[in-house]
């Protein structure tokens, strides 16, 4: 009897905190700014003040879990892309598509306010967000770069380390440029960028052929 | 304003400044309060605020300065001296890297400091990036005209990514002391150009 109400109280608490994750999402879904009070959430969740801080400590704890889940895809694209076989250009071409196939729904409110939240995180930079960043990111870039450079075929002036810094740096912007002007259409930036990576990678094999 | 009043006044944002970065120099900026630098720099809170409303936006507008003001004069004599992109990145890098030789631990910390402060609002963060866009859009326009830079990609977007790169340098600088910034400055002066090249 006991465990029964025990189960069914902690289906409840699960319930309310994906009310709250669901009253966020809608926010986020619809909003200009990704900028919102507890009060306000709460009210759309319809839940109390206390309620929230039982689940969360603050807004952007919770907004940071959502953007999460949307690096984690990223993440995923990169692992798949990495177990195909292939040179640096391959896999690249491959994790491309993996994007394509995986994020489809890039073109929304909901996920231009995701990047904004994640941008005003990339400028106050916090331990976990640099360890984010090195843990995720770094391996597979440098790993990829460094296995092309061994084998020469690849033709540039600076390590592998420093191509990944510029890389992040063309991704910071890129994310800034359709986090925030609205008109830009926020698919096209992402094969841009990726675009005019290819082309650079390319030339540069050509490069080193010469 | 009398001329007294006037001096006076520049004297108290003064000291105060000083005083910031006095204390910034000696600790971390969450060791320190607006009630510290105020006793240092011997001025009533009130007169603190009547210039900050915070001492976060004490060295926001130290680095709003140096980066809209020193930058800004950077930038545009490297569009009146030189003509291409790759020119004018080359002198403008050259100089920001002489300017930042001197830079120690208390440059580091300000930058820190005024940068999380600049990314509390979106507006002051397109701010901080409107400025160097309005500098390389122009730049990569010209250079699109010239042959110089690829036709394939927007101007606006290809500056987003560079002012991205320059960024993105001085953020891991920020956090990471060890990390060789003005080395990386100088290599992201022949990137770019060999990245948007026609």
């Amino acid at each position: 009897m006991t465990s029964a109400l025990s189960e069914r109280q902690s289906r409840r608490v699960q319930e309310t905190k994906l009310r709250i994750v669901n009253a966020m999402r809608d926010y986020l879904a619809t909003s200009t700014s990704p900028a919102i009070t507890v009060e306000e959430l709460c009210e759309r969740a319809d839940v109390a003040r206390k309620t929230f801080y039982n689940h969360y400590t603050s807004v952007i704890q919770l907004q940071m879990e959502l953007v999460g889940e949307f690096v984690l895809q990223d993440y995923r694209c990169r692992e798949m892309a990495n177990t195909q076989t292939g040179s640096f250009i391959e896999r690249f071409y491959a994790y491309v598509a993996q994007i394509i196939l995986q994020q489809p729904y890039a073109l929304d409110t909901y996920h231009r306010n995701l990047l904004r939240i994640g941008i005003e995180a990339y400028f106050q930079q916090t331990a976990e967000s640099a360890e984010l960043i090195r843990t995720v990111q770094q391996p597979f870039l440098v790993d990829w770069l460094q296995q092309e450079m061994a084998i020469g075929q690849w033709s540039m002036s600076f390590s592998a380390d420093t191509f990944f810094e510029f890389y992040m740096g063309i991704q910071a912007g890129a994310t800034v440029h359709s986090g925030y002007d609205t008109e830009y259409p926020f698919r096209d930036d992402i094969f841009d960028t990726n675009d005019l990576m290819q082309r650079y990678f390319v030339r540069k094999q050509q490069e080193a052929k010469l | 304003m009398s001329a007294t009043n006037a001096l006076q006044a520049n004297d108290a944002s003064s000291r105060i400044i000083n005083a910031g970065i006095d204390l910034l120099a000696e600790k971390a900026l969450d060791e320190f309060t607006e009630a510290d630098i105020c006793l240092r720099a011997d001025v009533a809170t009130k007169t603190f605020h009547r210039y900050f409303p915070s001492k976060e936006a004490l060295f926001a507008d130290l680095i709003r300065d140096s980066m809209f003001e020193l930058t800004g004069d950077i930038f545009s004599r490297a569009e009146e001296r030189y003509d291409s992109f790759a020119d004018r990145l080359k002198y403008a890098i050259e100089q920001i890297v002489d300017s930042r030789r001197d830079y120690g631990e208390v440059e580091r910390k300000y930058y820190r400091a005024g940068i999380t402060e600049i990314a509390s609002s979106d507006e002051r963060i397109l701010q901080l990036y409107g400025f160097f866009i309005e500098y390389f859009q122009r730049w990569l326009e010209q250079g699109q005209a010239s042959g110089e830079i690829t036709k394939n990609f927007d101007a606006g977007f290809m500056a987003h990514l560079a002012t991205g790169c320059l960024l993105d340098i001085n953020q891991i600088w920020m956090n990471d002391p060890e990390f060789p910034h003005l080395q990386r400055h100088e290599e992201l002066a022949v990137f770019l150009p060999d990245f948007f090249a026609a």
